[in-house]
């Protein structure tokens, strides 16, 4: 019987069968990576324009708070309910804010630190004053807490071009001391401090008097109508070149 | 035998022993993917221990029984750490200049600074340790500092700062300094930012201080493994969206200042070398020149004490600058550890964290929900002997060692950014406009200590932290988050307060 043959045969079976299994194992360990490039997909501080949509309806901004609140914040109105529509945050998709009251036979679902929402008060944001650039952070607040019967302003952000009406558009803001009447929808054109862009503001009356609730990248805050007043009436200076540094 | 079987054995043998190299060239493939920038030698994990006890009064060898420096010189003249290098060693085994000590760095590090030392005439702090002290010296900041800036026809446009009743202005940088040696150079962030006949309200952003605790290892990460990291983030199929950048830095003290690496330190990249970031620091925060340019130009003169045409920083008998000894202090210091072991057994949470732990990791690796994405758990610094940035060469404390950062140090953007550029080109002219609005991921290393997060300290808690994440990278991460149930979501949580 010719040997040889056949120990060919099992050599030339074998490579292939190892080929296989070495490519095998060497995918198993990472996510399978693609022809597609870096380039080709959106980049990921691409823009895009926001999408104009259509006014909500009051079922739209009834079922869009049902959705993100699972019914813990009952509408001020059924009927006709108090909201402003807008980008907020500047993602370039629309947001909502809307005047809200807590169920009260959901208390503690509300201020359960396992709620999917961040119950937040904006007034607690400490701002820098003109000369004191420098802010010491207080201790922790910790959670902040909803109580029977306040007004709240709930938030929801939008998600891409669908925006707050996007079933996937969860992150959500229930913030306290800043609602008193059906929230508004203003873009400045003057100073508050610590907006990173210009994102569409609105205007409330606070517990502290007349100011705008403004997102400041991570969280919302609340500046007084009169700080911005008096940074609006500032003369500018001029501006001159100088060596790039800091 | 029979004859028959025989015949088969020689083949069968080859086959096998092609089999076992095959199976051992995977497994190698495998390790070297999984922690990247793996060197030749299995890696050694990096000490971690909170040892720099903020106050100059407690040195090394007293009573708290750390020894200033741990590690010997073998017959080669390599640095040999202890193994245990935490029972009883300050530092990580950094190797100190002649005559220097970790401790006399930290002491430096920890020095308040008056106005003929240099400091002012505008500036944040009288000393490094006061921005950087949470529960040790290096460790985070509970104050936030003031950045300003507008964006005009997609350029980012720093703020001019009128000074001294409109006689003189800074320009040139974002930064607005909170105090200064005198009323007359006190800045006051600008109403209103002008460039091409344009006026626009400034974009204004608070950042609290990092921590600097193990950013000797992360000098020492490679350049290589960090674009592996973000290839490897933006060829991926699994996690929509999510690409990290890297930029590129100058090395400030590298010859003609004409090298670049990966940025990795501050909220913007914008350092990739600690001996720069410390020059940069000790100007901008502290207001004392020194000699890397541009550093070495105050950025005001108004009210100033000390001669101009001098640089504040000089050597010492030494031969070391402050920012020498900064960048070898923080090059010494060992990484923050995780929560103790033992007090995890003893709160009953192990199985929890393990658990959450589960749900950290990469989308598509088991029950992951992706945020190991980009709080990368592990990387290996370049091996030892290597050059990486500033460190040239890379000592054996740094090199090839693992640490457990969580983070891949690439800019993002999670709908948090502040609006401010500090890099606006490359080595090559490439416009880096677009980290406006992106943050380098924060490490999570030490978490357990940290009571704020979020580059503006405005997230009281972790799951405000982990709300905060939106489009375009930051959002499928969070709606994973949220899909789970009450129960996943607390022992994520407690996974990230064992870090």
């Amino acid at each position: 019987m010719d040997r040889k043959p056949l120990r060919c045969k099992l050599a030339a079976a074998t490579v292939p069968v190892l080929i296989l299994l070495l490519s095998a194992c060497t995918r198993s360990n990472k996510p399978a990576a693609t022809a597609e490039t870096a380039t080709a997909r959106p980049k990921a501080g691409q823009t895009t324009e926001i999408v104009k949509l259509p006014p909500p309806t009051p079922q739209d901004v009834r079922d869009a708070v049902a959705r993100a609140f699972a019914g813990a914040l009952a509408l001020t109105n059924q009927a006709r309910p108090s909201y402003s529509v807008g980008d907020f945050n500047g993602d370039n998709s629309e947001d909502i804010a809307v005047l809200v009251r807590p169920n009260p036979a959901r208390m503690a679902e509300i201020n359960s630190s396992s709620a999917n929402w961040v119950v937040w008060d904006p007034t607690r944001v400490p701002l820098p004053k003109p000369h004191q650039q420098l802010v010491r952070l207080a201790a922790n607040p910790g959670q902040e807490h909803v109580r029977r019967g306040d007004l709240l302003l709930a938030i929801i952000h939008g998600l891409g071009p669908e925006g707050w009406r996007n079933p996937h558009a969860y992150q959500t803001f229930i913030l306290r001391r800043v609602a008193s009447r059906a929230p508004q929808t203003a873009r400045l054109p003057y100073l508050l401090v610590l907006q990173p862009r210009g994102e569409d503001v609105l205007p409330e009356v606070g517990s502290l008097g007349m100011g705008y609730v403004y997102w400041i990248g991570t969280a919302y805050a609340w500046q007084p109508r009169t700080n911005v007043a008096a940074a609006q009436a500032l003369p500018m200076k001029a501006s001159k070149a100088g060596h790039p540094r800091g | 035998m029979p004859k028959r079987l025989k015949r088969f054995l020689p083949p069968l043998f080859v086959m096998a022993a092609m089999l076992t190299l095959t199976m051992m060239i995977v497994h190698a493939a495998n390790r070297s993917r999984l922690i990247p920038g793996m060197g030749q030698t299995d890696p050694a994990p990096a000490p971690a221990a909170f040892t720099t006890v903020v106050g100059d009064s407690l040195p090394f060898n007293g009573s708290n029984g750390l020894t200033d420096i741990c590690p010997n010189i073998d017959s080669s003249g390599h640095t040999v750490v202890p193994e245990d290098i935490s029972a009883g060693c300050a530092n990580n085994g950094f190797p100190e200049p002649p005559g220097d000590s970790f401790f006399l760095d930290k002491s430096i590090f920890e020095k308040q600074d008056r106005d003929f030392d240099g400091l002012g005439p505008i500036y944040n702090e009288k000393s490094c340790v006061n921005c950087h002290q949470g529960t040790v010296s290096g460790g985070w900041s509970h104050t936030a500092e003031l950045r300003a800036g507008a964006t005009i026809n997609g350029t980012f446009v720093n703020p001019t700062v009128t000074i001294n009743y409109g006689l003189n202005q800074i320009t040139g940088r974002s930064l607005i300094n909170a105090l200064a040696i005198c009323s007359d150079a006190e800045e006051v962030t600008p109403d209103q930012i002008a460039s091409n006949g344009q006026v626009v309200t400034p974009t204004t952003t608070q950042r609290i201080s990092l921590p600097i605790l193990g950013d000797g290892f992360v000098e020492a990460i490679a350049d290589s493994t960090l674009l592996g990291i973000q290839q490897q983030q933006c060829l991926s199929t699994t996690n929509t969206h999510i690409c990290g950048e890297a930029i590129q830095v100058q090395i400030l003290e590298s010859p003609n200042q004409a090298t670049f690496a990966v940025g990795r330190f501050g909220w913007k990249d914008e350092h990739a070398s600690l001996l720069s970031f410390a020059s940069d620091a000790y100007l901008n925060e502290m207001g004392v020149t020194n000699r890397l340019p541009p550093n070495n130009q105050e950025v005001t003169r108004v009210c100033e004490v000390t001669p101009a045409n001098q640089i504040e920083d000089q050597p010492d008998n030494l031969g070391l600058a402050d920012i020498d000894h900064f960048a070898v202090f923080m090059r010494g210091l060992q990484a923050p550890p995780p929560e103790d072991q033992e007090d995890i057994i003893n709160s009953g949470q192990g199985a929890s964290i393990a658990r959450g732990q589960a749900l950290f990791q990469v989308i598509g690796n088991g029950n992951g929900i992706g945020c190991a994405n980009c709080h990368v758990p592990q990387i290996v610094t370049a091996p030892a002997g290597t050059n990486q940035g500033g460190l040239t060469p890379i000592p054996d404390a740094l090199g090839n060692r693992v640490i457990n950062p969580y983070s891949d140090f690439l800019l993002h953007n999670i709908n948090t950014g502040d609006g401010i550029v500090q890099t606006p080109v490359g080595p090559q002219g490439q416009s880096y406009q677009d980290t406006a609005m992106k943050i380098r991921t924060a490490p999570l290393w030490g978490l357990h200590t940290r009571s704020r997060f979020l580059h503006n300290g405005m997230a009281y808690t972790l799951r405000q932290a982990i709300m905060a994440h939106g489009a375009p990278e930051g959002d499928v991460v969070l709606r994973n988050f949220l899909a789970l149930t009450p129960g996943q979501q607390q022992d994520l949580i407690n996974f990230l307060n064992s870090l």
